[in-house]
């Protein structure tokens, strides 16, 4: 079904966005957030998105949420306090980050959104509107997302606001990838035994599962075509050629002994590892007998006046002799 | 980078000469053969080789000697060429490099790490320099990829096209596949013997920690106990 508030001319702004990761995880949790709160499927929420536009070239960095009335009738007012308030906030802390636009959910533009699309004109006169669509079907590899720019349409001779797909690009600084996976990945690894060793074991696992898979098919193929069973096709039968040439990957000398002295540093290392973890237990558990049994002594021999200092220092020689030896 | 090799093994540079190959008989199709194993970029020829007419060449004693040096060019080396080099036509410069660098592709399946002696050996090329010309050209070319290791004269191949599988003869890649297949799988079983004593491991240290805050729990109270009775 088409939106008509779409315009279908060619977009020709010429106009170079790129989403960070960031901007879309937010949207998606603002959404599944709300949801979640108000039990319902239908909610749709606003937000607004920043970043960096120079020239030609935009650049959404990070995004923030708004509060909205939804009147009886449909039209949805924005809290324009909060905006300029909030907007001011993160002006304090990304001085060049400017606002580009807001995001909302839903499967297509339609008036309402247009509605709300000119209550921001008075900050950005072109902003910039990306849609996430919640309800498309996870099969589809798209993001379910697009992005639109707004023109100004004659329609029966009336000027009206229109919007055009805009095309965006998803671009990663390498210190965003790190946390954006981190977070993405962060319940899947509380969800297993309390260790990541299990949870990156599990992923190697399932990508050699996939190889094999694959491998298996290849093989299939090769031998039906042994068999007669399928045509033979030259080149596919190349590119597996091509592919069996490559293997084994690694052999040879060099590798061998490059790969026996990288396994005995880590091992080296990881016992080195528990050597100190123990020393250091050990070291902990001398100092607790020591604490309890100075105070032992103290009382069995402190009310007489017989050398409570002696005994203390019997038993101070132990650890730190023990600490001599724990760290190397 | 990787896609860029395998393009060497597409038989669209080939598309033409099977095209022609259809109307092409006799003496014409013998000189079709000629053409193709020279025209530049075309490595691959089991399309053309499966072509009616060139089919027809083998049993034609006049061009026999054609329909197998197009069998050397697709499947065979160089030393099988020069092992019949009396009954085959005479080759010229580009498809004598040519077929120098198939050989090549055809070492590099057999070992990543190729010394130059046996290179020079199996090539027939007089010099280093020779053979690093052909290597290099290779390279551009698409056929492989790797490094040329002056220091230990040997080539290093990281990658190389596929070339015409021989009908019948697929064994070497089942086997290979086979291989592969059966590593992954051995792998798959490892990881999962891992995981589960990974998390039996884990369980285990969780137990012994609740055991052990119970027996601190259990000491300390005996303490409190026997102190609240001494002290009274």
């Amino acid at each position: 079904m088409q939106s008509d508030v779409v315009s279908e001319a060619p977009n020709n702004s010429g106009l170079n966005v790129t989403l960070h990761p960031l901007v879309i995880m937010n949207m998606s949790d603002h959404w599944t957030r709300t949801r979640a709160q108000n039990h319902d499927a239908s909610v749709t929420v606003y937000g607004a998105l920043l970043g960096i536009q120079s020239g030609r070239e935009i650049e959404v960095f990070n995004s923030f949420e708004l509060p909205h009335v939804a009147a009886p009738d449909g039209i949805v007012t924005i809290d324009k306090n909060y905006f300029v308030t909030k907007q001011e906030q993160f002006r304090q802390v990304f001085k060049d980050y400017d606002f580009l636009g807001w995001y909302s959910t839903g499967a297509w533009p339609t008036r309402s959104d247009i509605n709300v699309h000119n209550q921001f004109l008075a900050f950005n006169e072109s902003p910039l509107f990306a849609q996430l669509n919640p309800h498309l079907a996870a099969t589809s590899r798209d993001l379910p997302l697009t992005v639109y720019e707004s023109v100004m349409d004659l329609v029966n001779g009336a000027p009206q606001t229109m919007f055009v797909r805009s095309t965006y690009r998803v671009e990663t600084g390498e210190a965003e990838r790190i946390a954006v996976d981190h977070v993405a990945k962060a319940v899947a690894a509380e969800a297993s035994e309390g260790s990541g060793l299990i949870a990156h074991l599990i992923s190697q696992r399932n990508a050699i599962k996939m190889l094999q898979t694959r491998i298996r098919l290849l093989y299939q193929y090769v031998q039906d075509v042994q068999n007669g069973t399928l045509p033979r096709d030259h080149n596919l039968l190349r590119q597996i050629s091509s592919l069996c040439n490559r293997l084994p990957t690694v052999d040879g000398q060099e590798f061998r002994k490059e790969f026996l002295t990288d396994q005995n540093d880590v091992l080296l290392i990881a016992y080195l590892a528990a050597l100190t973890k123990g020393a250091a237990d050990v070291n902990s558990l001398v100092e607790r007998f020591n604490v309890a049994g100075s105070e032992r002594v103290r009382r069995l021999f402190g009310a007489k006046g017989v050398g409570g200092g002696g005994g203390q220092g019997s038993f101070s020689g132990f650890p730190t002799s023990m600490m001599g030896m724990g760290l190397p | 980078m990787s896609e860029a090799i395998l393009n060497a093994s597409s038989g669209a540079r080939l598309e033409p000469f099977v095209l022609l190959a259809k109307t092409a008989k006799g003496a014409a199709c013998a000189k079709l053969v000629l053409d193709a194993v020279a025209a530049p970029g075309v490595f691959v020829f089991s399309e053309l080789l499966d072509s009616p007419n060139v089919k027809e060449l083998a049993t034609n004693s006049q061009f026999a000697g054609h329909h197998q040096l197009l069998e050397i060019f697709a499947y065979g080396t160089f030393p099988d060429y020069q092992n019949r080099a009396g009954s085959l036509p005479q080759l010229t410069q580009a498809q004598l490099k040519k077929l120098q660098q198939l050989t090549l592709v055809s070492l590099a399946g057999e070992s990543s790490t190729l010394p130059y002696s046996n290179l020079l050996h199996a090539l027939s090329l007089p010099s280093v320099r020779d053979l690093e010309d052909l290597i290099i050209d290779a390279m551009y070319q698409d056929l492989l990829k790797g490094k040329l290791d002056q220091a230990r004269s040997a080539l290093e191949v990281e990658q190389t096209m596929g070339r015409d599988l021989v009908p019948g003869r697929e064994e070497k890649l089942l086997g290979v596949l086979g291989a592969w297949a059966s590593t992954a799988m051995h792998l798959l079983h490892q990881l999962d013997q891992q995981i589960e004593r990974t998390s039996q491991a884990a369980a285990d240290n969780r137990l012994k920690r609740e055991q052990h805050e119970k027996e601190i729990e259990r000491a300390r109270k005996d303490v409190m106990d026997s102190g609240k009775a001494s002290g009274h």
